[in-house]
């Protein structure tokens, strides 16, 4: 499956972090176990959701990764995707800064890179999208291997 | 732990989670109920604008063929004329190279004279009718 391999060269570090949320999000829900700054810091509804949400950022976006139909179609669900996993990611350095405060510099720091490169990668991905639109509307075929 | 888990933490920062959250769920499915409606649409424009494209496409190609077809049978009759003529010339010189074989034969035959050369050329201004003289165009 050579899109496969190609679009993972493309975007490692997007396809990584994507493949572990739904992993961790199972394992969270499998173990029964909570990350205790979510325990303390988010209402009982935003946690569950927190949790589910993991698992559903993860399954769509890489779905969205790896759509076999259209381009555009493919990157929409991305996009949503990754907005899910930047709002996911950003609640828990919230709550993890506020559990922790200074303690959780690093984890901070680093929940806070996936948030930031999936917003980054979601502005991409907009501004794709414009583009292929423009493409679209000016009668061009955007990407000819890519139909189907 | 459970109880005590609204209380754990400052009202700002449960504010600011919960906004967080409802940003980004709100957000993924604006965005994908966007996808969703808008695929169909894109997807028939994205077909029309294809066979359009496929159509502008073909469209000199095809004229291109007609041209060259019709290239090629003018071609191919003024090959079969110019085949025809070939062979007509070449009969012509095998005749007058007979021809010419006779006359020499006939000159240079011991016993000539003025007026027997003179008969068999005469002779030979007359037989041809029979058979038709290639001498056209």
């Amino acid at each position: 499956m050579s899109s496969f391999q190609y679009l993972a060269r493309r975007r490692v570090f997007e396809f990584a972090v994507l493949s572990t949320a739904p992993v961790c999000g199972v394992l969270l829900t499998v173990l029964h176990v909570r990350p205790q700054s979510v325990e303390l810091t988010m209402p009982g509804v935003i946690r569950v959701c927190w949790e589910f949400g993991l698992i559903v950022a993860g399954v769509a976006g890489l779905l969205g990764m790896f759509w076999p139909g259209q381009l555009g179609t493919g990157l929409g669900i991305e996009l949503a995707a990754l907005l899910m996993l930047g709002a996911i990611a950003a609640m828990y350095v919230v709550s993890l800064l506020v559990f922790a405060g200074e303690q959780a510099v690093v984890a901070a720091s680093f929940v806070g890179a996936v948030a930031f490169g999936s917003w980054l990668r979601s502005a991409e991905i907009v501004r794709s999208l414009r583009w292929l639109i423009r493409l679209h509307h000016a009668g061009v075929d955007p990407c000819p291997t890519k139909q189907t | 732990m459970i109880t005590a888990q609204d209380s754990g933490a400052p009202y700002w920062a449960q504010v600011v989670i919960s906004a967080l959250g409802l940003f980004g769920g709100a957000s993924g499915l604006g965005v994908l109920a966007t996808v969703a409606v808008q695929r169909r649409k894109l997807k028939a424009d994205t077909a029309g604008a294809l066979t359009d494209t496929a159509l502008a496409l073909v469209q000199p190609l095809r004229a291109r063929v007609t041209e060259l077809e019709a290239e090629a049978l003018t071609v191919r009759e003024q090959l079969t004329g110019s085949q025809r003529e070939l062979r007509e010339l070449r009969a012509t010189v095998w005749e007058l190279t007979r021809t010419l074989e006779r006359w020499r034969e006939a000159i240079m035959a011991p016993g000539a004279t003025m007026r027997r050369i003179q008969a068999l050329v005469a002779e030979e201004e007359r037989r041809p009718p029979g058979r038709p003289r290639r001498r056209g165009p």
